[in-house]
């Protein structure tokens, strides 16, 4: 573990939720994105005490050359280094008693910039993913009347890749994600407080070009239904002002190449800013209508609950959040010195307009720098410098987005919501760094 | 000179575009016969729902033989997936307002403790039970079945047949059809001030953006 040696930090160890594990906390039998919970989780995350290593151990020979390597196309579809195979996707034991109603979480800690590797984007499926045959996969263009469409269309997936495409990258979220923090410091790890998160380049038609198509009457039409092809036939409403403004597509590519399966392979539909459910996969069917559906997903599941009993309905926008993803849960600091504080920032409501980072718990705050792209409905990546002394810590970042709205405490998330709802927190997130440098899932206010 | 060139070639560009814009030969219209076999959603509209008609006493055999596996053989069970009954009181059915739901239950509540629309029922049985053999229920069995589950959870009385008249009798029955609301900033598309939902995407947690000081 030569990596190990010369490290300042140790990356949360991949043994977090070993069965050993995973007796210690039973958390109370709740809702998280409409599946039966009875999740298991290990409440305290340190693993070791921080171990003073020594600097990069002295090298007095020109190191060795690695040698005659293994020959082209050794690996037709290249794999991440055997050195990485530890950053995978993963799910929690107990989340859900069927798995094919379940979610799998990204991980987050070991990602750099805005792109998620496909193969590490989050799952949420409510009935299990398959790999269908493109050639018998069509899209339907329909009308819940037939005054409000000229012609009702089926395109395949080669009619829709002749068609004028664009490419956009957004990120995608659960309106799940973070769900179990709602009450307190539940999970041990970002990849489960947060990674039901991911962002693409998506490549696809604008879903106005196909509704032009078909003649759809938009004064009437105010409305569409989607309709997945998976057993669930999972259906949401999506206002057409979105489908108006160009914003919502027709996507097939992912990244550069097709939507890998667990993403809706052929065909899903992209909803810039809104929560991942209304992103349906295995897109089968456009419905334009004059009212919005309550179907299942909007009327049973999805849904805010409200201290007064009443439920928030059609709540879609995914609302300004961010995240610190190193130092983060799990890891822990080695050595004093300086660190680097890095994490991401998005918001359905547009760009990001800045980040903040306190290191005080939130009494005192600085602005991070931006250090990439900044994109609409994108994840933004953020950067910060910092120097551990070997004292206790609470980091906190906190995004703006170009609205102005501010991502907000617990304390005011609570305020105006209660903790009822496992759905849209967006809450300002906090990693308690103790004295032995092991970092661990706090709250604050 | 060189200005005028390039309007003009902005000129042909339009037009161009505008000739493309109609994609002769890229898809094809949907037949009628594919239309209505496609369409599977039972719309949120009472007025416009199928012909179709179950009675709780169909419904009974029914729903033992495909959902109790799962659900229990009194809706309860929480083996698979939340409950579909329990939660609810004669008061809740009166005024449309499930009381249990303040403060929230553990567990999330039962599939009647939240149900707003009678239709959500019909439709995600249709298109989505039995979980893992979907779309083998006829429509008259849907009903049958969705008649059964509201009598289990004390919604209509044994006798209740669900069809296109009476739907609208057990919708103005459900525990929670009060229960709902559309006021909040989430909702990305026009406001309910111009026909739409919600307030237009005003926030409910603006804070001020503090730098020193702060509150935590």
């Amino acid at each position: 573990m030569v990596a190990d040696r010369i490290s300042t930090l140790s990356p949360a160890p991949e043994g977090h939720l070993a069965d050993h594990d995973l007796q210690q906390v039973q958390l109370s039998r709740r809702s998280l994105m409409g599946l039966a919970v009875t999740a298991t989780l290990p409440l305290v995350a340190g693993p070791t005490s921080a171990v003073a290593d020594p600097p990069v151990a002295e090298v007095d020979r020109l190191p060795p050359a690695y040698g005659l390597g293994q020959p082209v196309v050794a690996q037709p579809y290249g794999q991440p280094s055997q050195h990485q195979l530890g950053l995978a996707r993963k799910t929690l034991p107990g989340l859900s008693p069927v798995p094919q109603n379940s979610a799998s979480f990204t991980p987050l800690q070991g990602l750099f910039g805005v792109i998620t590797p496909s193969g590490l984007h989050y799952e949420r499926h409510h009935s299990g993913w398959v790999d269908p045959d493109p050639r018998d996969h069509h899209l339907m263009i329909s009308a819940s009347h037939p005054e409000l469409i000229k012609n009702p269309m089926i395109f395949s997936l080669e009619d829709l890749m002749r068609l004028p495409a664009v490419s956009r990258l957004h990120f995608l979220e659960c309106s799940g994600n973070t769900g179990m923090e709602r009450q307190r410091a539940t999970a041990p790890t970002v990849q489960y407080t947060h990674g039901l998160l991911s962002c693409s380049e998506f490549t696809g038609v604008p879903l106005r070009l196909l509704l032009e198509t078909c003649g759809v009457d938009f004064r009437k039409a105010r409305y569409i239904l989607a309709e997945g092809a998976d057993a669930a036939a999972l259906t949401r409403t999506i206002p057409m002002e979105l489908i108006e403004r160009d914003e919502v597509l027709v996507a097939y590519g992912q990244n550069g190449e097709h939507l890998r399966p667990e993403n809706g392979f052929p065909l899903r539909l992209v909803v810039p800013g809104v929560q991942g459910v209304s992103w349906v996969k295995w897109l089968r069917r456009i419905e334009v209508g004059e009212a919005p559906y309550a179907t299942r997903d909007e009327a049973l599941r999805y849904i805010d609950l409200m201290p007064d009993g009443t439920h928030r309905q059609y709540t879609s926008v995914q609302e300004v959040k961010s995240v610190i993803l190193s130092p983060s849960g799990g890891q822990t600091l080695k050595r004093h010195g300086f660190f680097g504080i890095t994490g991401v920032a998005w918001s359905g409501r547009g760009k990001i307009k800045g980040v903040d980072i306190s290191t005080d718990g939130g009494r005192s705050w600085r602005e991070a720098r931006l250090t990439g792209v900044v994109l609409d409905k994108c994840l933004t990546r953020f950067h910060a410098d910092w120097q551990w002394e070997g004292d206790e810590a609470v980091l906190q970042s906190r995004a703006i987005d170009e609205g102005g709205h501010v991502q907000p405490t617990y304390t005011t998330l609570r305020a105006a919501r209660g903790t009822g709802s496992m759905y849209h927190n967006n809450a300002i997130h906090s990693w308690g760094i103790e004295q032995s440098g092991e970092v661990g899932n706090v709250q604050v206010g | 000179m060189y200005r005028l060139g390039n309007a003009i070639a902005l000129l042909l560009l339009v037009a161009v575009g505008s000739v493309l814009a109609s994609y002769p030969g890229v898809g094809r219209v949907a037949t009628p016969g594919e239309l209505a076999a496609w369409d599977t959603d039972i719309g949120p509209n009472l007025n416009a729902l199928p012909v179709a008609r179950g009675s709780v006493i169909q419904g009974r055999h029914l729903y033992e033989a495909h959902c109790a596996a799962c659900h229990g053989s009194d809706g309860r069970s929480t083996k698979v997936f939340l409950p579909l009954v329990g939660g609810i009181t004669t008061e809740d059915v009166a005024t449309g307002r499930v009381a249990g739901l303040s403060p929230p239950p553990a567990g999330g509540g039962s599939t009647l403790m939240l149900l707003p629309t009678l239709t959500t029922l019909l439709d995600y049985t249709q298109r989505a039970m039995p979980f893992g053999a979907a779309g083998t229920l006829n429509v008259d069995e849907v009903f049958a079945i969705s008649a059964y589950v509201l009598y289990l959870g004390g919604v209509v009385d044994e006798g209740f047949v669900l069809d296109n008249t009476t739907a609208v009798l057990a919708q103005n029955r459900l525990p929670n059809r009060n229960g709902f609301t559309n006021d909040h900033g989430m909702w990305p598309g026009a406001p309910a001030a111009t026909g739409g939902l919600g307030n237009g995407g005003v926030p409910d947690t603006n804070m001020p953006r503090c730098m020193n000081h702060c509150e935590p």
